[in-house]
């Protein structure tokens, strides 16, 4: 029996160092190539410790308007996590908590949009942003990221709202607070975790999008870091692949996510697992 | 507690109205925007600052990056287009993207831009490509600026080392690859990974035996024995370059693991750059070995092209005319290769000896040996049959027979 426990754990460890060397091979082979010369990045056999440097990020910044392209993903993603979350706990606690005819196919069918192809809305939503002059501005793409945000949003916090015991509302209601008042003090600090969750789940989605920066900007005003792979893809000709610049683009990319997710990671978890008051 | 959420409230508030003023400055729409590759952004802006253009013509232009990949600057310039906008006033096109671009009816006509003097500062071998490539029912849709020849290079050095002529047909360059080929170096190596790599040195050697790759006729059967022979019958060839790109190529010449291969103008630079490596006498370019009918090179080419969303078409004429002018073109090839073409007026221009690249450009051309692109009307999904096919069969997967028959059935069925 205790043999049979043994071998289990050692399988069970087994697996699970297979699962992460696969998930972080790729990962190190990222940071290796940015930090490799690239001079050294094709050699024969593959050489697993070159001589590090931090040339790439030099030659990065000087390829691409690297400032103004972090400078806009940053307010690109804050903006739209901040419209998005905003929007989505207004919308999740009326649909949580007031009852009217055809609110639960509302719900559905807010959800349902989620199941539409990003490309299949891109012309119309360009139209809708020609009209509005927000065409290759930051507003615009909050705009429209913030929107395609909610649905997930509204869906997950619809729930947790309703694991708000409503009569603790009912109890402020009658100490004489408004609705702001029941929202802030007691709805919000209740649902902490599951809003740092979204956030950060909209967060990573906002950061990582590519589609509508792509499309819906052109200039160095409201272009992302995303885009800027398409920009540094065939950054000295039109042949070559700079390689060592994609890696390091992507080392860009990637660390604050990672760094984001570490820090918040107690939150997302209980977020995710229980979504009970705290 | 209500110093906390105060704190919280404010923050939403002052990132809210950061958000929203960042972006409330209305910037002016009035430049004539160009979009063109990263490696050209440079190029372009030094070649309108050095020639004055905006004061001689009143134009303001923004030089910006257009994406390099296909796929995420078809999907920019489509949903654009058909929202009836266009992110770029001027585009320089590659030849894929500009057949694209013309069939789906989105170019301005850029024939009245010239009259027919114009095009006598081409070469015949040029005409032939603009027709082709950059011509559709009758309209010319882009005006190319350069004209990317392939060439063939080899190790000077090493083959003077071992006695050796440069090799002049298919033959002698199995000849000369066999004493070339030791444990350490390769005679002949290119990029053939599928995904536009495969298929550049699939056309060449199939034009080079008389045909179009497209046709999945005798010329590319006799191309693709060639390939395999070199690298199974023979073995001068590495199976590895079955997954190399065109960087992973030039670095194996670099470091002394091939000694000949076809490749783009790139190179030159590339060569060069490598300062401990390179040295006059280690890198000699010679006419390519000919095939069973000619000993061809095709070229690819960029141009300028106009989509007809823009609302400044008139400006953007102004500008591809001073960028291809009689009067300009010299002045440019002379900034930067990325203008350079055997048109009359740079060749005469130009000062090849100061050049490499000039100087071949010039060789190719008197030779008569560079010829149009091997063209088809979907020119990329014609492509991606042709390199999986022959990555196919020069993997061991399918046989030449089984490449010939699937090759007609998948580009009828492109055709239809």
């Amino acid at each position: 029996m205790k043999f049979r426990s043994t071998r289990n754990k050692i399988l069970l460890y087994f697996g699970i160092a297979v699962f992460v060397f696969i998930i972080l091979v790729p990962i190190y082979w990222l940071f290796l190539t940015a930090l490799t010369p690239r001079t050294q990045l094709f050699s024969v056999p593959p050489n697993y410790f070159p001589d590090f440097t931090l040339q790439n990020f030099r030659n990065l910044i000087d390829q691409v308007p690297f400032l103004a392209y972090l400078t806009n993903s940053i307010l690109f993603a804050f903006g739209a996590i901040i419209l998005s979350v905003i929007l989505s706990f207004l919308a999740a606690y009326g649909f949580a908590r007031i009852e009217v005819p055809g609110s639960n196919f509302l719900l559905f069918a807010l959800v349902l949009t989620m199941a539409i192809p990003e490309i299949v809305t891109v012309v119309p939503l360009f139209q809708v942003l020609r009209n509005l002059n927000m065409i290759d501005t930051i507003r615009g793409l909050v705009m429209v990221m913030g929107s395609v945000l909610v649905p997930f949003s509204v869906w997950v916090l619809v729930t947790f709202v309703k694991r708000v015991p409503v009569e603790m509302e009912e109890a402020a209601i009658v100490d004489g607070a408004n609705l702001p008042q029941v929202l802030f003090y007691i709805v919000i600090p209740a649902m902490k975790p599951s809003l740092v969750t979204v956030t950060i789940i909209n967060f990573i989605n906002a950061w990582n999008n590519l589609l509508y920066p792509l499309v819906f900007s052109s200039s160095v005003r409201a272009k992302t870091l995303t885009v800027s792979i398409t920009e540094i893809f065939q950054a000295r000709t039109p042949y070559g692949r700079p390689w060592e610049l994609i890696s390091t683009l992507g080392v860009t990319m990637v660390v604050p996510m990672i760094i984001l997710v570490f820090v918040a990671q107690r939150g997302i978890v209980s977020g995710l697992t229980s979504g009970s008051l705290d | 507690m209500l110093k906390r959420k105060s704190k919280f409230l404010l923050t939403l508030v002052v990132l809210s109205i950061l958000l929203v003023s960042v972006n409330m400055v209305v910037f002016a729409a009035e430049e004539l925007i160009v979009g063109v590759g990263g490696w050209a952004v440079e190029p372009t802006k030094q070649a309108l600052e050095e020639l004055n253009f905006t004061e001689k013509t009143g134009i303001e232009v923004t030089v910006t990056t257009r994406p390099g990949s296909p796929p995420e600057f078809i999907s920019q310039m489509t949903s654009s287009i058909l929202g009836g906008q266009t992110p770029y006033d001027v585009i320089d096109l590659e030849d894929d993207a500009a057949i694209n671009f013309s069939r789906s009816g989105w170019l301005v006509d850029l024939d009245p831009i010239y009259d027919d003097q114009f095009w006598d500062d081409w070469t015949p071998g040029m005409l032939e490509m603009v027709e082709t490539w950059n011509r559709h029912e009758g309209e010319l849709f882009r005006i190319p600026h350069n004209y990317e020849t392939q060439y063939f290079f080899y190790r000077k050095d090493i083959l003077e080392e071992k006695g050796l002529e440069v090799p002049q047909t298919w033959e002698e360059m199995v000849e000369v690859g066999k004493e070339l080929t030791t444990d350490e170096m390769y005679a002949v190596s290119d990029g053939l990974a599928k995904g536009g790599y495969i298929g550049v040195y699939v056309s060449y050697l199939t034009q080079q035996a008389g045909g179009n790759p497209f046709d999945f006729g005798p010329a590319l059967r006799e191309s693709l024995q060639f390939i395999h022979d070199m690298i199974y019958e023979h073995e001068i060839f590495p199976s590895s370059a079955l997954n190399k790109d065109f960087d992973q190529v030039n670095n194996d010449f670099v470091n002394d693991r091939v000694a000949m291969m076809r490749m783009w103008p790139y190179f030159f630079d590339y060569q060069e750059s490598q300062e401990d490596w390179y040295s006059e006498d280690k890198v000699g370019v010679a006419l390519p070995p000919k095939g069973p009918e000619s000993r061809d090179t095709f070229v690819a080419s960029w141009g300028w092209a106009i989509p007809n969303t823009s609302d400044k078409i008139d400006e953007a004429k102004t500008f591809i005319e001073f960028m291809t002018s009689v009067e300009n073109a010299p002045e440019l090839a002379k900034m930067s290769t990325w203008f350079l073409s055997p048109r009359h007026s740079i060749m005469e221009e130009i000062d090849v000896e100061e050049s490499r690249l000039a100087s071949n450009l010039k060789k190719y051309s008197d030779a008569g040996v560079i010829s149009s692109r091997p063209f088809h009307s979907n020119f990329r999904q014609a492509s991606s049959i042709v390199e999986e096919l022959a990555s196919a069969y020069l993997t061991n997967q399918i046989s030449l027979d089984e490449v010939m028959e699937r090759g007609k059935e998948q580009m009828q069925a492109l055709e239809e």
